[in-house]
């Protein structure tokens, strides 16, 4: 069971709130299907984001994957520690590997995302 | 490479497109830096650089090149990881390569890493086909979004395998792997208009900010 403490999308993003800002990376599955990391582009801080807009690129084994941002708002940090270390995401996504934290415009985004239970939903249905 | 974007984007169908480049080409990896030194091949035939949406190394694409892009509905390719296309695509290939007498096999060994060659044709991953002597015959590289994967692929001449030879076998090739059956269709006018929206894009690298519907 993936930590019930924050909500996912079904494109693997998860976002833990706390206050008015939002911690987002991305999930165990979406790590272990991208398989070795060697790049990853985020954005800056101070950047605007909307729900839904590109927040990144990450590259896997010659393969680039869009990361999106689950929430609207603006970017206060960037973990920088990442870019040199990617073995931070593959190791703990839920954890030392987030990837970005957002002041949130709006709370009730937070509400549409889906919960831990209906993201193992989400894996499962896609196996089949 | 902007009408491979657009398909990324916009379409929900699969699509196969075969392709040659004329003039020359030097396509460089998503995240590649444009500023590399050129390869002396690609400035002998005056190449036109141009930036892949997948990631990889650069290739230098000659006219008689074999080039495709392979565009499926996430659906197709959710949980799949790129090296399960990867190997699919392979063996698509492989068939195709067959049929007109040459044996491409995977190489079965080899790491892609950031510090890699330049050049895709002098990297090595488990995932290249190689021809006989062991030589480097094709690359793959790929890239995702919420709604399709693309993979590029690139058959290197020296196989003696062009793009005259395998457009009339490679189709049936994808079908058979990817149970897939292909028709000869244009693209839509959404599509036409968002490729040449793409094509007036800067190459160094933009991140999209915007969804697609904003354009």
């Amino acid at each position: 069971m993936r930590p019930d403490d924050r909500r996912y999308m079904d494109t693997h993003e998860w976002a833990l709130i706390e206050d008015d800002v939002a911690t987002i990376g991305i999930s165990d599955f979406a790590v272990e299907q991208l398989t070795d990391l060697v790049f990853v582009d985020l954005p800056q801080a101070g950047d605007s984001l909307s729900k839904g807009d590109t927040l990144g690129e990450i590259e896997s084994v010659k393969a680039v994957s869009d990361l999106y941002s689950p929430l609207s708002g603006e970017i206060i940090e960037v973990n920088e520690s990442i870019a040199d270390n990617l073995e931070l995401v593959s190791q703990d996504p839920f954890g030392e590997g987030w990837f970005v934290k957002i002041r949130i415009s709006d709370s009730s985004e937070f509400d549409q995302m889906i919960s831990a239970a209906e993201y193992e939903k989400v894996i499962e249905e896609a196996a089949h | 490479m902007a009408v491979d974007c657009s398909l990324l984007e916009l379409s929900r169908n699969p699509a196969l497109r075969l392709y040659s480049w004329d003039p020359p080409g030097l396509s460089i990896g998503h995240f590649q830096d444009a500023s590399e030194p050129w390869p002396p091949e690609a400035l002998k035939v005056k190449a036109q650089m141009v930036r892949r949406p997948t990631g990889g190394g650069a290739i230098l694409h000659l006219r008689e090149e074999f080039t495709f892009s392979l565009i499926l509905p996430r659906q197709d390719t959710h949980r799949a990881p790129p090296t399960k296309l990867y190997r699919q695509v392979g063996e698509a290939i492989s068939r195709a390569a067959a049929e007109l007498g040459v044996s491409l096999l995977f190489r079965g060994t080899g790491d892609d890493r950031r510090e890699d060659p330049f050049l895709c044709f002098e990297r090595t991953s488990c995932w290249d086909l190689v021809d006989s002597t062991g030589a480097k015959a094709a690359g793959f590289a790929a890239r995702k979004n919420r709604y399709s994967t693309l993979v590029h692929g690139s058959i290197s001449p020296h196989t003696g395998l062009t793009h005259h030879h395998l457009v009339p076998i490679a189709p049936q090739a994808f079908s058979d792997v990817f149970q897939i059956s292909w028709r000869s269709c244009d693209l839509d006018s959404g599509e036409l208009d968002f490729a040449r929206i793409l094509q007036k894009l800067p190459l160094e690298r933009r991140r999209q900010k915007r969804k697609t519907e904003d354009f």
